[in-house]
């Protein structure tokens, strides 16, 4: 009995920590197998509080992401509120500023009115063509509250 | 667990009772452009689908839209799914396979008048014969069927 509360307690200790209005889990795969995960992290700051995990992988691989977004409020809504996702080149690993959005590797979008606790998820895989340094990234955009969300994740391709 | 069962697990915990929106005119329309080139296809407009012709490794650009053009009461806790995957768009119900190259799915209640869109680009990865495929999930609880729009995607 005790033990059961406790895991449940660990549970629900980082959602009362960082109160997020959206759950974020975004998972990138290399095709030998190797994955990383982000989660919600908010914006400003420029670049967000957390690191960003690398994923590596060659040139000509196929890189499979999905992400799956929840809206944690249960009562507020937002028309016409989107969400953005790009696979774009960067500078470096873990620069903080997002690059100009140009010749984007992938990218996607989606405009909906945002009702209590929706869920949005997308998978894709991508080919990527060229060795570089890339930042695959999810936002919510226009969700009418003091700042929007993401999750990100570097890729290093060799 | 598949993106399509993971994101309708929470909205078929709060599925209400069916409200009856009248008319049938939940409308997806579904564009295909690439090199200058654009197909449409409109739900229930067309028996076969259209086709788009693309080049390997050319990117295309896919937009949807529905829109929910009754004036009853809202469709609630609909799922737009979206997937583009190798086959044929004329098969019966088809499914998103483990290799889609896209697939989404997006819960949302449409109100009379509301839209929702979406679009996303990418490159055709090699020749074959693809289909994209915009289809509605629980819609037929109040309109008593689903509705849908593909286009077959050729790449020679």
């Amino acid at each position: 009995m005790r033990r059961a509360a406790l895991s449940l307690l660990l549970a629900l200790l980082p959602c009362a920590a960082r109160a997020e209005h959206f759950d974020i889990k975004l998972t990138a795969t290399a095709p030998d197998g190797s994955s990383k995960e982000a989660f919600a992290d908010e914006t400003p700051p420029i670049g967000g509080l957390n690191p960003r995990p690398v994923l590596r992988a060659k040139a000509g691989d196929t890189i499979a992401f999905q992400f799956i977004m929840t809206n944690v409020y249960e009562h507020e809504s937002a028309r016409n509120a989107g969400i953005r996702f790009y696979i774009v080149r960067e500078r470096q690993l873990g620069q903080k500023a997002v690059p100009p959005l140009e010749n984007l590797t992938a990218e996607g979008s989606f405009t909906f009115n945002l009702k209590p606790k929706a869920k949005i998820g997308t998978k894709e895989r991508v080919v990527m063509p060229q060795p570089g340094v890339y930042l695959l990234r999810v936002e919510s955009q226009r969700t009418q509250r003091e700042h929007e969300h993401f999750a990100a994740i570097d890729l290093e391709i060799q | 667990m598949s993106l399509l069962r993971c994101v309708r697990a929470a909205a078929l915990v709060s599925v209400g009772p069916c409200l009856g929106a009248g008319d049938n005119d939940l409308t997806i329309n579904l564009k295909v452009q690439s090199g200058g080139r654009e197909q449409t296809a409109i739900s229930g407009q067309s028996a076969a689908p259209p086709t788009f012709a693309a080049k390997a490794k050319e990117v295309v650009w896919v937009q949807w839209s529905v829109a929910n053009g009754t004036t009853g009461a809202p469709l609630s806790d609909i799922t737009l799914h979206v997937f583009i995957d190798r086959g044929d768009a004329r098969a019966a119900a088809p499914k998103p396979g483990p290799k889609t190259l896209y697939e989404s799915a997006l819960i949302q209640d449409f109100e009379a008048g509301v839209k929702s869109s979406g679009e996303f680009r990418m490159p055709m990865p090699e020749p074959g014969s693809y289909f994209v495929r915009v289809e509605t999930i629980g819609a037929a609880r109040k309109l008593g069927k689903e509705v849908a729009a593909a286009m077959q995607v050729s790449v020679p």
